[in-house]
């Protein structure tokens, strides 16, 4: 298999009569955009906005953050299951437009966090205050449940994504890069002196707010399973949940999986990347348990020796994260494990809720504890009234200028745990 | 020129050993001691203007009366700066180096430096309230620690930023703070996995705590028929300590006969454990291993027996490395003589 | 219905859903980890994980936590070594703030996370159930 990510870097977006890619300017066409997107009914109404790098500009409150891909060519469409069919992808040419996102807003619950800065001491806990977002402000009809809500923002948000990057088709890329993946049979011939890795990539499937779709499907209940690496880089896997901004995996992270592409880049160089096990995080612990029996059991039966494995979330998902390290250390799998920490604001406390001897390979995409103020910004992309919300908002989270108290666990991955920005803690 | 006022302990202002422990805090101008590597160290930039020098024994019985006597001395100097020891892995100093250190942060909001080995009980508790230098366990690291600590105290003094443990030398005060870094967390946790897979040193981001839980064993079912042992940590031996147990940082264990006793007494029997006050174990050190209570239990059919012989060891300041390495070996040695179960005390 | 748990809970909605173990404490959700661990002590497993989703518990006012309808002889080993890392995990989270942010919301921001906790235990359920 073999899939190539046809690049173009974005920098701009416009409004404009047609939507078309130029020169690296992206024009949409608000009104063929909002006609696209109220196929669904469920929408009121919607409208859009851009936020731009070094802007004085807060989106607030997220939901998901997406990054614009379309098939060039290959089996299937982007994001199968919602703007494609459900037909297997990860092959072919894939248009990706790069320094570029979708931001999806809008209230679904009152509590709801997730802040992006453009510009300020924000910007710098997260990658996605360097691109240019679009923001689609979607309005549901009234009555509608929450469920409904959520589901109909998020499929909103990827079919904006595929739109963006649709106008792209047929033109010249900035740069490709192309990533290979074997049979396990192929690959077990060609690097038979390679060390064979898996990589074990924990869903939340929790419920309202907390679930993950593979091919569409909700992974609710499934057994562990596997999932070719290639396949997750075309958006088979979707985010489902708006809660702990600082540390779900949104929708780019999965297209953008860096554990996945850091692997791929060195498999038949460094170790052979034998394949992607998705394991559940449920909230029930016999669950929890099962899927971290299973999964070690795949990793078994595929022979590996060593693994990789993420998290989503914080709290109950340590569990599952180290019941998986656990049983695949007993194994004799050497494992990885990649966190982050709620370590307090001084950073002395234990960041875990669950820890176990055999986790004596960690890596830490930083305290979420850790607070920052972010001064008031000329312009809020979202909800007002959220600002006010956040965090219990009060005198003790805004100041009289405006300015915000936030742990930066309220900024958009800041501290992700596939470990796609550059942070860490250490300890003095 | 910045002034630094310096604490040391009696063996180290040049006093005497053990036997001038008692000494009361007495003031001395210049360096001494150690004090004068550190001063030829500072070059022009700091000079030790003063050394208090204290007795061990004296600070730890006498402590608020120590206390406030040095902190006055050092209230009239108006130092710069307070720096004490190194002490290395000695208890009672260490904790005197702590203690002062962190007195005077307090009251005076002046840096304070000490030096001492992470297990130190000073170390253990003031790590997270001062900086102090990581040393040796003993004063032979003496030549490697004063460049240290003087590198760290001039930057402490300049108000310079302090770096991390690893750059500075110190002991890790506890606290995780984020750093940004050049290879993303993904990029890290792979590096990590090839090492870990090749069998290459590496070093997690994120250690577990110290795992020391043990899992209780179920309990004796039938006492009147166990076989019973004692040890301790309390440090009691036969008087004359024919194994030379040291007073703090034990590196071995004593194994005694006690089949023929009914009852330790004074006269037979000794504490050797240097950190608490031996007085009352001395009167009688049935206080720190109940030998005379067991033998009661015994008589009364509440126990089969008890074992004949018992273990001791001193707990003060000992190594949890070599703690683990007696327990394993007095471990094998209950099992071949079929003890069931055994009463540890401490002091 | 006879349900094969209990239900502890300090989540008003799950009122309204008809199990027939509920025990509804008005407490905040530290408090109810806690109550939960001297149950643990007593021999009861949990079912769910004490911090079940992403909203931390010094975030959410609510949480719902299942635990076997009866005490084992023995202590369960797992559940009290997870009750127990959740206990102190909330606490710190706790002391984050002078007032925890569980306590600052308002009456619908409210209703919003019992509307959360109860859909996490309703697919806990759910969930139980498939694989049954």
């Amino acid at each position: 298999m073999k899939l190539t990510l046809n690049k173009f870097h974005v920098k701009d977006i416009q409004f404009a009569e047609a939507s078309s890619f130029e020169n690296g300017v992206l024009y949409i066409s608000k009104k063929e955009l909002a006609e696209y997107l109220m196929e669904d009914t469920n929408i009121e109404s919607v409208d859009f906005d851009v936020a731009r790098p070094g802007e004085s500009v807060r989106i607030i409150p997220i939901k998901d953050v997406i990054q614009p891909r379309y098939k060039q060519s290959g089996t299937g469409q982007i994001f199968p299951g919602f703007v494609g069919d459900v037909e297997t992808v990860g092959n072919g040419e894939t248009n990706v437009l790069e320094d570029c996102a979708v931001a999806t807003s809008g209230k679904i619950v009152a509590f709801q966090e997730g802040i992006i800065d453009m510009s300020g001491p924000g910007a710098e806990f997260n990658s996605f205050s360097k691109m240019n977002i679009l923001v689609p402000l979607i309005y549901p009809v009234e009555g509608l449940d929450k469920h409904t809500h959520e589901a109909t923002v998020r499929v909103a948000g990827l079919k904006t994504a595929a739109y963006m990057a649709k106008t792209t088709l047929e033109q010249k890329p900035d740069e490709t890069e192309t990533f290979e993946h074997e049979t396990i049979f192929e690959m077990a011939q060609k690097y038979p002196e390679l060390p064979k890795v898996v990589y074990v990539d924990m869903v939340q499937c929790q419920g309202l707010m907390h679930d993950t779709y593979v091919y569409g499907l909700n992974v609710k209940g499934i057994l562990s399973t596997m999932i070719g690496p290639l396949e997750v880089l075309d958006g088979a896997i979707i985010s489902g949940n708006c809660a702990a901004p600082g540390h779900k995996n949104a929708t780019i992270h999965h297209e953008n999986n860096p554990i996945i592409e850091s692997l791929l880049r060195r498999h038949g160089k460094e170790l052979c990347f034998v394949g992607v096990l998705l394991s559940n995080e449920s909230a029930m612990l016999r669950e929890k348990k099962r899927a971290a029996y299973y999964t070690s059991n795949l990793s078994s039966l595929l022979g590996v020796d060593g693994m990789i494995i993420s998290e989503e979330g914080g709290g109950n998902p340590e569990t599952d994260l180290m019941l998986n390290c656990k049983f695949h250390e007993k194994k004799g799998i050497k494992t990885v494990l990649v966190t982050d920490e709620y370590c307090g604001r001084d950073g002395a406390s234990q960041g875990l809720a669950d820890v176990t001897p055999e986790a004596d390979a960690v890596v830490t995409n930083g305290n979420g504890n850790q607070f920052v103020v972010l001064p008031k910004m000329d312009k809020v992309i979202g909800d007002v009234d959220t600002v006010r919300i956040i965090t219990g908002g009060n005198a003790d989270s805004i100041g009289e200028d405006g300015s915000l108290s936030v742990e930066i666990a309220a900024i958009m991955g800041s501290c992700c745990e596939m470990g796609y920005e550059h942070m860490m803690t250490r300890l003095r | 020129m910045k002034k630094i006022v310096h604490y040391v302990n009696q063996f180290y202002g040049q006093i005497g050993a053990e036997e001038a422990a008692g000494q009361k805090p007495l003031l001395c101008d210049g360096p001494v001691g150690p004090g004068t590597g550190l001063s030829a160290l500072f070059k022009e930039e700091a000079e030790i203007t003063a050394t208090i020098i204290c007795g061990d024994n004296y600070f730890a019985d006498n402590q608020s009366e120590a206390l406030g006597e040095i902190l006055s001395m050092i209230e009239e100097i108006k130092p710069d700066m307070v720096i004490a020891g190194p002490g290395f892995n000695a208890g009672r100093y260490g904790l005197a180096c702590g203690t002062i250190c962190y007195e005077v942060k307090k009251r005076f909001s002046i840096p304070v430096l000490t030096a001492l080995y992470p297990e130190n009980p000073g170390a253990e508790m003031f790590h997270s309230k001062i900086y102090i230098v990581e040393t040796a366990i003993s004063a032979g690291g003496m030549r490697k620690t004063l460049p240290v600590m003087s590198a760290l105290a001039l930057k402490l003094l300049n108000g310079e930023e302090i770096g991390f443990p690893e750059e500075e030398g110190y002991i890790p005060q506890g606290f995780r703070v984020n750093v940004h870094t050049e290879k993303n967390g993904a990029e890290r946790g792979v590096d990590m996995l090839i090492k870990k897979l090749k069998g290459e040193p590496f070093v997690t981001e994120l250690p577990m705590p110290v795992f020391d839980r043990v899992k209780p064993a179920p309990a004796v079912k039938d006492m009147a028929h166990a076989k019973i042992a004692l040890i301790t940590s309390g440090g009691i031996v036969p008087q004359g300590n024919p194994d030379h147990i040291p007073s703090a940082n034990a590196g071995i264990f004593g194994t005694y006969d006690i089949s023929e006793c009914e009852n330790l007494t004074g006269q037979e029997y000794m504490t050797v454990h240097g950190g608490y006050d031996p007085v009352y174990a001395t009167e009688d050190p049935d206080r720190v291993l109940p030998l005379d209570a067991v033998r009661e239990i015994e008589k009364e059919g509440g126990i089969g027996e008890l074992f004949g012989k018992y273990y001791s060891t001193v707990g003060n300041t000992t190594a949890v490395s070599s703690a683990k390495k007696f327990a394993e070996e007095i471990a094998q040695d209950l099992l071949r003589n079929n003890v069931q179960a055994v009463i540890l005390t401490s002091n | 219905m006879g349900n094969s748990f209990r239900c502890v809970t300090n989540n008003p909605l799950l009122k309204e859903r008809g199990f027939s173990r509920l025990e509804y404490y008005d407490l905040d959700v530290l408090s109810l980890l806690k109550f939960v661990g001297e149950e643990v002590k007593a021999g009861y497993r949990l079912l769910t994980h004490p911090l079940t989703g992403s909203i931390r518990p010094d975030i959410t006012p609510y949480k719902t936590i299942l635990l076997s309808a009866g005490a084992g002889a023995e202590r369960d080993f797992d559940s009290q070594s997870i009750i127990e890392n959740a206990i102190r995990y909330a606490e710190d989270l706790y002391r984050l703030r002078r007032v925890p942010i569980y306590k600052r919301w308002d009456s619908m921001t409210k209703k919003d996370f019992q509307i959360v906790d109860l859909s996490i235990i309703e697919r806990a359920l759910e969930v139980a159930q498939m694989n049954r």
